[in-house]
């Protein structure tokens, strides 16, 4: 299989175990390499999901392909810059990918172009701070300054 | 003419293990649009693990599925055991299986409790919670705990089990095999049944894979897909077992799927029993308040009684985990299966088929 896929996709391919397969793609490749995936029978898309890489400046977009006629998880990886974070929408080649963008769009501020919804509030609505799954998002600090804290007096007897 | 209207059900909703609200475009009693609308039960588990050391999340995590938490104790430990490269005891293995099978059993009676529910038979109902309880006393003795057991953990299970386990078990699953029986005459058999579920939201086999379907909604289509069988994990390479499948694909294939599993889930604990060798039940670790995950991205996966569920894992070395995404099996289910399969339907029918479809809002919203 991992021969097959090094046919037709340019990018680091690395076999961690048989049933595991790396795959680190340009970010202008990543909806071309989901596409030639699906054509070779990795058609059920199992995560679509982002990483905070806060130290290089950059997301790491992940999904996860899989395909039940050869048992393999393909991850497929890209990195994208932070500053202003587009990506194209990849629901044209996995249906089910619509609302993990939006997820991205409401986490981690990921516009998806093509997909309508993308910056929407999906989970939190009225939410006007970073996007909460940002590493430099700090949920303590925000917290103490929305919440007072409460008094509750504890007793031992 | 029949004006349209706007109909929410929720976030209390009657067919969904949590708070979830459904808007409804209605004409008549027909559906004609049809919106999930997930957040209530945000508890942004994610971000909360990136801030909690390794031990610590043990107690966090269980908390995200509620009517089976063991199978997030069970994938964090796999993703954690391969990024450090250890290989659990044998005897661990076999206590994880059948920890994780009486999950499964819990979380399907659960669910046939809610499906009858909807039908207005609530008989099924109160059996199978009563019937549930009996394997929670089972987990109190082994763990300390009914429901968030906190029992299976990184390198195995946290102790042996108790004097007596394996009696308790196969005792349990007795009473589960002759009861069964018993919901079968009241239930899956019952015309009442057949006639609101037979032909009722038809899933195709195309449609389930190209949304990212699996678990029983999956095999209910033809579909062999199981992550026991693909990608064996803990001790199912040392039982002997088949996948069983449906090929309705509608409302009735689905519960008669899961109905099927429950038998099978029953057989695996009893093989499993059985087979259980002695010896260690944990891979001796440093200590566990000080734990140190190796740097690296791991991704494990389990088959819940809902399909799929695995954690993708990246760590950077330190003693919390970097970043952990779910993948909530309902995820699909609700987004957008759900959302196509009410079109079209009776709004009476709509509880009913967003049961059939197990889905559970925590997974959604995580």
């Amino acid at each position: 299989m991992v021969e097959e896929i090094k046919k037709v996709i340019k990018g680091e391919i690395l076999e961690k175990s048989p049933q595991r397969i790396i795959i680190k793609v340009k970010n202008d490749s990543f909806s071309s390499t989901l596409n030639a995936l699906k054509g070779l029978s990795f058609k059920r898309l199992t995560l679509f999901t982002a990483v905070d890489f806060v130290k290089d400046n950059q997301f790491e977009l992940v999904a996860l392909v899989y395909s039940n006629e050869n048992k393999i998880l393909a991850i497929v990886k890209t990195r994208i810059p932070k500053e202003n974070p587009e990506i194209e929408t990849i629901t044209n080649i996995y249906p089910n990918a619509f609302k993990y963008e939006v997820e991205l769009g409401e986490m981690f501020g990921i516009k998806v172009i093509g997909n309508p919804d993308s910056m929407k509030p999906f989970l939190l609505e009225g939410w006007e701070d970073l996007p909460p799954l940002r590493k430099d998002f700090d949920s303590i600090k925000y917290a103490t300054e929305h919440y007072e804290a409460r008094n509750v007096e504890v007793k031992y007897d | 003419m029949i004006k349209e209207y706007e109909l929410n059900i929720g976030p209390n909703h009657p067919g969904i293990h949590g708070n979830f609200s459904v808007h409804l475009k209605l004409e008549g009693d027909t559906i004609v649009e049809a919106k999930g609308n997930s957040g209530y039960l945000h508890r942004a588990f994610e971000k909360l693990m990136e801030q909690r050391t390794y031990l610590q999340n043990l107690a966090l995590i269980p908390r995200i599925c509620v009517p089976e938490p063991d199978i997030n104790e069970a994938v964090y430990s796999m993703a954690i055991e391969e990024l450090m490269g250890v290989e659990i005891p044998e005897r661990a293995k076999f206590i994880r299986t059948i920890v994780l099978e009486a999950a499964r059993v819990n979380a399907l009676l659960f669910h046939f409790g809610g499906t009858a529910a909807m039908l207005g038979n609530y008989t099924v109902n109160y059996w199978a919670v009563a019937d549930r309880d009996l394997m929670l006393d089972i987990f109190l003795k082994l763990s300390g705990a009914r429901v968030y057991h906190m029992y299976i953990w990184p390198g195995g299970v946290r102790r042996d089990t108790y004097p007596g386990f394996e009696d308790d078990v196969l005792g349990f699953v007795k009473y589960m095999k002759d009861r069964l029986i018993e919901y079968d005459n009241l239930f899956f058999k019952n015309p009442m049944f057949m006639h609101r579920a037979k032909g009722l939201a038809k899933i195709t086999k195309e449609t389930a894979l190209q949304m990212g379907v699996t678990g029983p909604n999956l095999k209910a289509t033809g579909v062999k897909v199981d992550v026991r069988k693909d990608e064996p994990y803990a001790a199912y390479p040392y039982l002997d077992f088949d996948i069983p499948v449906l090929d309705d694909g509608d409302a009735w294939a689905r519960e008669i799927q899961r109905r099927l599993e429950l038998e099978l889930s029953l057989n695996l604990i009893e093989q499993a029993v059985k087979k259980m060798p002695k010896g260690d039940v944990w891979k001796k670790m440093p200590n566990p308040f000080k734990w140190v995950i190796p740097e690296g991205e791991a991704y494990a996966r389990v088959e819940s009684s809902r399909g799929e569920y695995g954690f993708y894992f990246v760590s950077d070395g330190t003693d919390k985990p970097y970043r952990v995404s779910v993948r909530g099996v309902s995820m699909p289910h609700m987004y957008p299966l759900a959302e196509e399969l009410l079109v079209g339907q009776k709004l009476s029918d709509a509880p009913f088929i967003l049961e059939t479809l197990d889905i559970c809002p925590p997974e959604i919203d995580r």
